[in-house]
Protein backbone atom coordinates (compact mmCIF):
# COMPACT_ATOMS: atom_id res chain seq x y z
CA UNK A 1 0.00 0.00 0.00
CA UNK A 2 2.13 2.65 -1.08
CA UNK A 3 0.36 5.81 -0.64
CA UNK A 4 0.56 7.80 2.47
CA UNK A 5 -3.40 8.88 2.33
CA UNK A 6 -4.56 5.26 2.44
CA UNK A 7 -2.35 4.67 5.50
CA UNK A 8 -3.87 7.68 7.26
CA UNK A 9 -7.44 7.70 5.63
CA UNK A 10 -8.11 4.31 6.08
CA UNK A 11 -8.26 4.62 9.38
CA UNK A 12 -9.37 7.86 9.78
CA UNK A 13 -12.62 6.31 9.00
CA UNK A 14 -13.24 4.73 12.24
CA UNK A 15 -13.20 7.98 14.32
CA UNK A 16 -16.30 7.78 15.83
CA UNK A 17 -16.27 4.22 16.71
CA UNK A 18 -12.78 4.76 18.71
CA UNK A 19 -13.72 5.54 22.52
CA UNK A 20 -9.84 5.97 23.35
CA UNK A 21 -9.69 9.69 21.98
CA UNK A 22 -6.10 10.31 22.70
CA UNK A 23 -4.29 7.37 21.96
CA UNK A 24 -6.57 6.80 18.42
CA UNK A 25 -5.19 10.57 17.51
CA UNK A 26 -1.78 9.98 17.88
CA UNK A 27 -2.32 6.44 16.26
CA UNK A 28 -3.64 7.97 13.29
CA UNK A 29 -0.14 10.07 13.23
CA UNK A 30 1.52 7.02 13.90
CA UNK A 31 0.46 5.60 10.23
CA UNK A 32 1.66 8.48 8.04
CA UNK A 33 4.81 9.21 10.29
CA UNK A 34 7.48 6.11 9.02
CA UNK A 35 6.80 7.80 5.61
CA UNK A 36 7.92 11.31 6.30
CA UNK A 37 10.68 10.35 8.80
CA UNK A 38 11.47 8.53 6.43
CA UNK A 39 11.92 11.22 3.50
CA UNK A 40 13.07 13.91 5.76
CA UNK A 41 16.15 11.39 6.55
CA UNK A 42 16.33 11.62 2.89
CA UNK A 43 16.41 14.87 2.08
CA UNK A 44 18.66 16.37 4.68
CA UNK A 45 21.37 13.40 4.50
CA UNK A 46 23.46 12.86 1.57
CA UNK A 47 22.86 10.33 -0.47
CA UNK A 48 25.48 8.20 0.84
CA UNK A 49 23.91 8.06 4.18
CA UNK A 50 20.47 6.79 2.51
CA UNK A 51 21.03 3.69 4.71
CA UNK A 52 20.44 5.97 7.92
CA UNK A 53 16.71 5.94 6.96
CA UNK A 54 16.07 2.09 6.99
CA UNK A 55 15.65 2.16 10.57
CA UNK A 56 11.76 4.80 9.96
CA UNK A 57 10.56 1.49 8.30
CA UNK A 58 11.59 -0.86 10.89
CA UNK A 59 9.75 -2.33 13.86
CA UNK A 60 12.56 -1.42 16.26
CA UNK A 61 13.50 1.66 14.95
CA UNK A 62 9.80 2.83 14.86
CA UNK A 63 9.45 1.81 18.68
CA UNK A 64 12.66 4.17 19.69
CA UNK A 65 10.79 7.01 17.60
CA UNK A 66 7.60 6.24 19.35
CA UNK A 67 9.12 6.36 22.68
CA UNK A 68 10.99 9.62 22.16
CA UNK A 69 8.24 11.30 20.58
CA UNK A 70 5.63 9.97 23.52
CA UNK A 71 8.63 11.83 26.10
CA UNK A 72 7.08 15.52 24.27
CA UNK A 73 3.79 15.10 25.94
CA UNK A 74 2.76 15.40 29.45
CA UNK A 75 3.21 12.35 31.59
CA UNK A 76 -0.05 11.29 32.14
CA UNK A 77 -0.42 11.01 28.25
CA UNK A 78 2.63 9.52 27.42
CA UNK A 79 2.00 5.60 27.84
CA UNK A 80 -1.98 6.47 25.65
CA UNK A 81 0.70 8.52 23.12
CA UNK A 82 2.86 5.91 23.02
CA UNK A 83 1.02 2.85 22.56
CA UNK A 84 -1.09 5.29 19.78
CA UNK A 85 1.93 5.76 17.74
CA UNK A 86 3.67 2.17 17.95
CA UNK A 87 0.53 1.01 16.86
CA UNK A 88 -0.42 3.25 13.72
CA UNK A 89 3.54 2.50 13.18
CA UNK A 90 2.92 -1.30 12.87
CA UNK A 91 -0.12 -0.89 10.45
CA UNK A 92 1.80 1.45 8.21
CA UNK A 93 4.56 -1.60 8.06
CA UNK A 94 1.92 -4.28 8.08
CA UNK A 95 -0.02 -2.25 5.11
CA UNK A 96 3.86 -1.73 3.27
CA UNK A 97 4.52 -5.58 3.32
CA UNK A 98 1.90 -6.32 1.61
CA UNK A 99 3.37 -4.67 -1.27
CA UNK A 100 5.28 -6.10 -4.26
CA UNK A 101 8.67 -4.61 -3.99
CA UNK A 102 10.50 -5.36 -7.33
CA UNK A 103 13.83 -4.53 -8.93
CA UNK A 104 15.89 -5.31 -5.78
CA UNK A 105 14.35 -2.54 -3.74
CA UNK A 106 12.90 -4.13 0.05
CA UNK A 107 11.50 -3.53 2.73
CA UNK A 108 13.17 -4.00 6.26
CA UNK A 109 10.41 -4.72 8.89
CA UNK A 110 12.74 -6.55 10.65
CA UNK A 111 15.61 -5.13 10.40
CA UNK A 112 18.09 -5.67 11.84
CA UNK A 113 17.45 -9.44 12.13
CA UNK A 114 15.59 -9.78 8.92
CA UNK A 115 16.73 -8.20 5.87
CA UNK A 116 13.57 -9.31 3.55
CA UNK A 117 10.68 -8.97 4.53
CA UNK A 118 7.72 -7.72 2.57
CA UNK A 119 4.37 -10.19 1.73
CA UNK A 120 4.39 -9.38 -1.54
CA UNK A 121 0.26 -9.45 -2.41
CA UNK A 122 -0.40 -6.08 -4.48
CA UNK A 123 1.61 -5.16 -7.74
CA UNK A 124 3.28 -1.80 -7.20
CA UNK A 125 1.54 -0.53 -10.17
CA UNK A 126 -1.76 -0.48 -8.10
CA UNK A 127 -1.93 2.00 -5.87
CA UNK A 128 -3.54 4.04 -7.97
CA UNK A 129 -6.96 1.86 -7.38
CA UNK A 130 -6.59 1.39 -3.51
CA UNK A 131 -6.00 5.31 -3.63
CA UNK A 132 -9.37 5.46 -5.23
CA UNK A 133 -11.41 3.57 -3.34
CA UNK A 134 -9.78 4.77 -0.26
CA UNK A 135 -10.71 8.05 -1.01
CA UNK A 136 -14.49 7.46 -2.17
CA UNK A 137 -14.23 5.54 1.52
CA UNK A 138 -13.11 8.63 3.39
CA UNK A 139 -15.64 11.15 1.19
CA UNK A 140 -18.61 8.88 1.62
CA UNK A 141 -17.81 8.78 5.37
CA UNK A 142 -17.33 12.60 5.90
CA UNK A 143 -20.90 13.12 4.23
CA UNK A 144 -22.62 10.24 6.67
CA UNK A 145 -21.17 12.56 9.41
CA UNK A 146 -21.95 15.80 7.40
CA UNK A 147 -25.69 14.23 7.28
CA UNK A 148 -26.13 12.95 10.64
CA UNK A 149 -24.90 16.68 11.93
CA UNK A 150 -27.35 18.37 10.14
CA UNK A 151 -29.89 15.87 11.42
CA UNK B 1 12.54 17.08 41.30
CA UNK B 2 12.07 19.05 37.81
CA UNK B 3 15.28 19.40 36.61
CA UNK B 4 15.59 15.63 37.78
CA UNK B 5 12.99 15.01 35.54
CA UNK B 6 14.10 17.22 32.64
CA UNK B 7 17.75 15.57 32.90
CA UNK B 8 15.91 11.81 32.54
CA UNK B 9 14.34 13.04 29.90
CA UNK B 10 17.51 14.68 27.98
CA UNK B 11 19.12 11.30 28.64
CA UNK B 12 16.42 9.35 26.91
CA UNK B 13 16.58 11.57 23.72
CA UNK B 14 20.40 11.27 23.19
CA UNK B 15 20.20 7.47 24.28
CA UNK B 16 17.58 7.17 21.79
CA UNK B 17 18.83 8.85 19.01
CA UNK B 18 22.04 7.18 19.27
CA UNK B 19 20.47 4.25 19.00
CA UNK B 20 18.67 5.33 15.81
CA UNK B 21 22.25 6.70 14.52
CA UNK B 22 24.15 3.00 15.73
CA UNK B 23 20.60 1.40 13.32
CA UNK B 24 21.08 3.90 10.52
CA UNK B 25 25.06 3.32 10.74
CA UNK B 26 24.01 -0.92 10.42
CA UNK B 27 21.37 0.11 7.52
CA UNK B 28 24.05 1.76 5.07
CA UNK B 29 25.87 -1.85 5.28
CA UNK B 30 22.53 -2.89 3.60
CA UNK B 31 22.63 -0.88 1.02
CA UNK B 32 25.54 -2.59 -0.02
CA UNK B 33 23.49 -6.27 0.38
CA UNK B 34 20.92 -4.16 -2.15
CA UNK B 35 23.61 -3.37 -4.38
CA UNK B 36 24.54 -7.02 -4.55
CA UNK B 37 20.83 -8.13 -5.08
CA UNK B 38 20.25 -5.69 -8.03
CA UNK B 39 23.46 -7.62 -9.07
CA UNK B 40 22.14 -10.86 -8.96
CA UNK B 41 18.88 -10.21 -10.80
CA UNK B 42 20.73 -9.04 -13.52
CA UNK B 43 23.12 -12.09 -13.19
CA UNK B 44 20.12 -14.48 -12.62
CA UNK B 45 18.92 -17.21 -15.40
CA UNK B 46 15.36 -15.27 -15.67
CA UNK B 47 17.19 -12.03 -17.26
CA UNK B 48 19.98 -14.92 -19.13
CA UNK B 49 17.59 -16.62 -20.64
CA UNK B 50 15.18 -13.16 -21.59
CA UNK B 51 18.03 -11.38 -22.79
CA UNK B 52 15.56 -8.48 -22.19
CA UNK B 53 14.93 -7.34 -18.74
CA UNK B 54 11.85 -4.89 -18.14
CA UNK B 55 12.05 -3.65 -14.24
CA UNK B 56 11.43 -1.57 -11.40
CA UNK B 57 14.44 -0.49 -10.23
CA UNK B 58 15.09 2.34 -7.85
CA UNK B 59 18.56 3.71 -8.24
CA UNK B 60 20.29 3.63 -5.10
CA UNK B 61 24.39 4.00 -5.57
CA UNK B 62 26.32 6.71 -6.53
CA UNK B 63 29.12 5.38 -8.58
CA UNK B 64 30.08 5.67 -11.88
CA UNK B 65 28.33 4.58 -15.14
CA UNK B 66 27.37 5.00 -18.51
CA UNK B 67 24.70 3.11 -20.90
CA UNK B 68 27.25 0.99 -21.97
CA UNK B 69 26.78 -1.49 -19.41
CA UNK B 70 26.94 -2.32 -15.57
CA UNK B 71 29.09 -5.05 -15.63
CA UNK B 72 32.08 -3.02 -14.99
CA UNK B 73 31.81 -1.71 -11.57
CA UNK B 74 29.72 -4.12 -8.67
CA UNK B 75 28.49 -0.78 -7.48
CA UNK B 76 27.95 1.37 -10.52
CA UNK B 77 24.25 2.49 -10.62
CA UNK B 78 23.90 5.43 -12.36
CA UNK B 79 22.47 5.44 -15.75
CA UNK B 80 23.02 8.14 -18.68
CA UNK B 81 20.31 7.80 -21.36
CA UNK B 82 20.70 10.72 -24.41
CA UNK B 83 23.35 12.03 -21.97
CA UNK B 84 21.01 12.49 -19.46
CA UNK B 85 21.53 11.19 -16.01
CA UNK B 86 18.89 9.22 -13.88
CA UNK B 87 17.95 10.72 -10.36
CA UNK B 88 19.54 8.64 -7.52
CA UNK B 89 16.92 7.25 -5.40
CA UNK B 90 13.85 8.05 -7.58
CA UNK B 91 12.62 4.69 -9.34
CA UNK B 92 12.67 3.85 -12.86
CA UNK B 93 11.45 1.23 -15.65
CA UNK B 94 14.53 0.56 -17.42
CA UNK B 95 14.61 -1.85 -20.56
CA UNK B 96 18.02 -3.34 -20.19
CA UNK B 97 19.52 -6.08 -23.00
CA UNK B 98 22.57 -8.06 -22.86
CA UNK B 99 24.93 -7.04 -26.39
CA UNK B 100 27.23 -8.96 -28.32
CA UNK B 101 29.79 -8.57 -25.98
CA UNK B 102 28.14 -9.64 -23.20
CA UNK B 103 27.32 -6.06 -21.88
CA UNK B 104 24.72 -4.95 -20.44
CA UNK B 105 22.79 -2.16 -22.96
CA UNK B 106 20.50 0.20 -21.37
CA UNK B 107 17.50 0.76 -24.13
CA UNK B 108 15.45 3.05 -22.33
CA UNK B 109 13.68 4.13 -19.38
CA UNK B 110 11.09 5.61 -17.81
CA UNK B 111 10.10 6.79 -14.76
CA UNK B 112 7.97 4.85 -12.00
CA UNK B 113 4.44 5.19 -13.78
CA UNK B 114 2.13 7.86 -12.25
CA UNK B 115 4.82 9.04 -9.80
CA UNK B 116 3.16 12.61 -9.41
CA UNK B 117 0.27 11.63 -8.83
CA UNK B 118 1.63 10.52 -5.82
CA UNK B 119 2.49 14.20 -4.66
CA UNK B 120 -1.34 14.48 -4.73
CA UNK B 121 -2.00 12.09 -2.54
CA UNK B 122 0.64 13.02 0.11
CA UNK B 123 -0.55 16.40 -0.02
CA UNK B 124 -3.61 15.01 1.26
CA UNK B 125 -2.37 13.47 3.99
CA UNK B 126 -0.39 16.50 4.89
CA UNK B 127 -3.60 18.46 4.94
CA UNK B 128 -5.28 15.55 7.51
CA UNK B 129 -1.97 15.52 9.91
CA UNK B 130 -2.37 19.19 9.74
CA UNK B 131 -5.90 19.01 10.90
CA UNK B 132 -5.10 16.76 13.87
CA UNK B 133 -2.09 18.83 14.93
CA UNK B 134 -3.97 22.52 14.71
CA UNK B 135 -7.07 20.52 16.31
CA UNK B 136 -5.72 17.92 18.81
CA UNK B 137 -2.17 19.57 19.91
CA UNK B 138 -1.89 21.97 22.57
CA UNK B 139 1.12 22.86 24.72
CA UNK B 140 1.70 22.90 28.24
CA UNK B 141 3.04 26.01 29.72
CA UNK B 142 3.63 24.25 33.52
CA UNK B 143 4.91 21.19 32.55
CA UNK B 144 6.80 22.38 29.34
CA UNK B 145 5.18 19.38 27.22
CA UNK B 146 2.75 19.21 24.43
CA UNK B 147 -0.71 17.06 25.55
CA UNK B 148 -3.93 16.09 22.99
CA UNK B 149 -6.68 18.26 23.52
CA UNK B 150 -9.47 14.70 24.00
CA UNK B 151 -12.69 17.76 24.27
CA UNK B 152 -12.00 18.58 20.95
CA UNK B 153 -14.22 17.11 18.44
CA UNK B 154 -13.35 15.39 14.91
CA UNK B 155 -15.11 16.48 11.60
Amino acid sequence: MPDTFSHIALFYILRKRIKRKIAFIAFLIGTVLPDYLREFALIILPVEFSGYAIPFHSIIGLFIMSFILSMLFIKSQQKEIFIGLFLGNMSHLFLDMLQVYPGGSSLYVFFPILYKSDIGIIPESSWIFIFIMTLLLFLISMAISEIKKKI
Amino acid sequence: MKLNRIMNKKLIFIAGIAALILLGHYGSFIYETQDQVIQSFINSSEYQNKQIWLKYIKIIKADSIAASGIDGRQRSYIFFVNNKQLQIGKVYALELYKNHKGHLQLISFKEYPLRKAKYITSSLSILLIFYLVIKFLRFDKMNNALYINPSSEFI
